[in-house]
């Protein structure tokens, strides 16, 4: 019972991680601007189609891979938000977030008319016969996925705290006119923020791709990535991560001792106690004033 | 002079009257409109690729001079496989471009939720794939389908396990209508076999885990594990229990189509037993020539992976008794004559479904035939191969 406890565990901890980086994207973006950005599950899926281009159609090593995918995907952020996010600076947030849904509209059937409806094979990352040790049973895919997930998340971090550009960051995020009268440029920062968060939720597409089958409509996922960063409190990037295992785990062990049916009411149903108990999530910072 | 005149008009109006007071909605002197519901958009976009192949089936027909003097003008309208596309996109069919007939339809749940629209409006409706089998029942005299529902995919697929003497047999089912109908399918017929169903589990559409799935169904212990779902999710299925290592044999409805070959190791889809409507593997020398065809007629269609499956070769050879009733009703076309004509089919043989097809006037299931192949992968070789092995008629 113990053993079919951790592989539930295991399992579940693989499809988290993919939470927890699309919610990173979702947190990044939100800590900055106070946008809710709807096209992020679009990041995934164009990320997923561009790993395929460049893995499946041009036959290039899985380092380079995510490389250029995380490159290209950070380019078209930038991109995005110089058309279509940066004149809306000033005008109300709700505005953005609508911009946010038409861009993620748009990205997903200008991805259909380019590589069509149907669905495409992501050939695995790694060889992917599968690993048995102390009689658990997963694939090297996974420890991949994991692997490479835990490594990015920990980048992060460091990013954030060692780095001229993320404490530039956090400087945004913090105060943003102070951070202005200090020097920093916050659109160079913006780009950077949007530029990040493309990157991650590209990789999550890439590390998900070989799971799942790629096709225009795969960013569905960043949905439960969003309730990940909302259990998280929206605002914290070690409540994303922890937020993202949490469901992955969750879900699991709901569909087995619950029900498979049930599976996903119960996760949510948990969500929505947590959120009852603490309405800013778990890992919510003091927002309070001082009067 | 006067009276002379009013006679004969009165004889004009009196020989005009009956034509005038026939003519059909869609039907003029030489078109048919005929709405085809497809997905063009949508998660599900790969189930309307059919839509390609309806056309040229039509499109043929046109070429050799149409049906009795009329050409078929085929509109084609995206459901998006949604219940509220594709009732709006039917609407719009029958209100605004007001068809004659329909013909088409893939997606169990949303084709239902359509069929209602049409019921109402007494349009006849050939679904190209009713896999649910509450599209066919209860019985209406509206709609028409020669596809076996999935309940009975699943009485075929015990038979199968019966045949491969499989007494203890375990279910994966989605939760929708589709799997819903399968699960009673199974429930139905396992007993009636002397089989065992020893675990029933069901997964929620778009579902990327099923480990907990799996590992019941493996605690279960069962002789092989019976699947029906859709082509994404059963693709995961297969590479999750290969990946855990389930060692029973997988037995799938006909969801299952050639691009799984594409999308799941080989060696999960070793000893893997699906079911057709097809009366041959869709690469198989049955559908050379239609395979040629496609080629010419669409190229990008025929280019991508595991095309044709077995939806575009049906929605090209089910249009044959679709145009067998137009042309049975003759020339003085209307909705009732065109019932009763398709009705009046008995054993008719399309070429390429796994039976003949027949409808009566209180059945309009036409096929309850299903063919069923087995996947093996050669170890040696590492060559997967596909073996049609049989049909299996459920009249």
């Amino acid at each position: 019972m113990t053993l079919l406890l951790a592989q539930l565990i295991l399992s579940g901890l693989v499809l988290g991680a993919i939470y927890a980086l699309i919610a990173l994207g979702y947190v990044i973006i939100y800590k900055a601007t106070s946008v809710v950005n709807f096209a992020q599950g679009e990041a995934v899926m164009v990320g997923a189609y561009i790993g395929l281009s460049v893995y499946s159609f041009m036959h290039l090593p899985v380092p380079l891979v995510f490389a250029i995918t995380m490159a290209v995907a950070a380019l078209l952020g930038v991109i995005i938000e110089r058309v279509a996010y940066r004149r809306l600076v000033g005008a109300p947030v709700i505005s953005l977030i609508i911009a946010t849904l038409a861009v993620g509209l748009i990205l997903r059937n200008v991805v259909r008319l380019i590589f069509g409806p149907n669905v495409y094979p992501f050939p695995p990352l790694i060889a992917n016969r599968p690993l048995r040790f102390a009689g658990l049973v997963t694939t090297p895919q996974n420890l991949l996925i994991l692997g490479v997930s835990v490594t990015c998340m920990v980048l992060l971090f460091l990013y954030f705290r060692l780095t001229k550009w993320g404490k530039a960051m956090r400087a945004v995020s913090q105060n943003g006119t102070a951070a202005v009268l200090m020097g920093i440029s916050v659109r160079k920062v913006f780009s950077m923020i949007w530029a990040l968060s493309a990157a991650l939720g590209a990789l999550a597409g890439v590390l998900l791709a070989p799971l799942l089958v790629v096709n225009p409509d795969m960013g569905w996922i960043a949905l439960k990535a969003f309730v990940v960063a909302i259990l998280g409190g929206f605002q914290s990037l070690p409540g994303a991560v922890l937020g993202g295992f949490a469901l992955g785990i969750l879900e699991n062990l709901a569909g087995f001792y619950i029900g498979s049916a049930v599976k996903d009411i119960v996760a949510y149903v948990v969500l929505i106690a947590i959120l009852i108990a603490r309405p800013t999530g778990l890992f919510a910072e003091r927002t309070g004033k001082r009067v | 002079m006067m009276r002379r005149h009013w006679l004969l008009y009165a004889t004009m109006v009196l020989v005009c009257l009956p034509g005038i007071a026939k003519a059909e909605t869609g039907v003029t002197n030489d078109t048919i409109k005929i709405g085809s519901l497809y997905a063009v958009t949508g998660a599900n976009a790969q189930y309307g690729l059919a839509r390609t192949s309806t056309k040229m089936a039509f499109d043929e027909i046109n070429r050799k001079g149409g049906i009795n003097g009329r050409k078929v003008e085929l509109v084609i309208e995206d459901g998006a496989c949604d219940r509220a596309k594709s009732v709006a996109a039917v609407k719009k069919l029958l209100h605004s471009d007001q068809v004659f007939a329909l013909f088409g339809g893939v997606c169990s749940t949303a084709v239902k939720a359509a069929t209602q629209s049409t019921i109402e409006a007494k349009v006849p409706w050939f679904v190209l794939s009713p896999a649910a089998q509450n599209i066919m029942d209860p019985f209406t005299p509206y709609v028409f389908g020669a596809r076996p529902s999935s309940f009975d995919q699943t009485d075929v697929l015990v038979r199968a396990s019966k045949q491969s003497n499989y007494k203890r047999i375990a279910l994966m089912s989605s939760s929708d209508d589709y799997g819903v109908q399968a699960r009673k399918g199974v429930e139905k017929a396992a007993p009636q076999l002397g089989l065992q169903l020893v675990a029933a589990e069901v997964h929620n559409f778009g579902d990327t885990d099923f480990t907990p799935q799996l590992l019941k169904i493996q605690a279960a212990n069962p002789d092989a594990i019976l699947i029906t779902s859709y082509l994404k999710e059963i693709a995961i299925i297969l590479r999750q229990s290969y990946e855990l290592g389930l060692k029973a044999p997988r037995l799938a409805t006909a969801s299952v189509t050639t691009t799984i070959e594409k999308i799941v190791p080989k060696e999960a889809l070793d000893n893997l037993i699906a079911v057709t409507p097809l009366k041959d593997v869709e690469d198989g020398p049955t559908f050379a020539s239609f395979r040629q065809a496609l080629k010419a007629a669409a190229p990008d269609l025929a280019a991508q992976p595991g095309m044709p499956d077995y939806l575009v070769i049906m929605g090209y050879y089910n249009v044959s008794i679709f145009a067998e009733g137009l042309k049975r009703a003759g020339r003085d076309l209307t909705r009732e004559k065109f019932i009763t004509a398709l009705e009046s089919i008995n054993n008719f043989d399309t070429g390429a479904l796994a039976g003949k097809v027949s409808f009566s006037k209180t059945d309009h299931d036409g096929l309850r035939s299903l063919g069923y192949y087995r996947y093996t992968l050669d170890k040696a070789s590492g060559t997967l191969g596909r073996k049609f092995i049989g049909t299996i008629d459920l009249r």
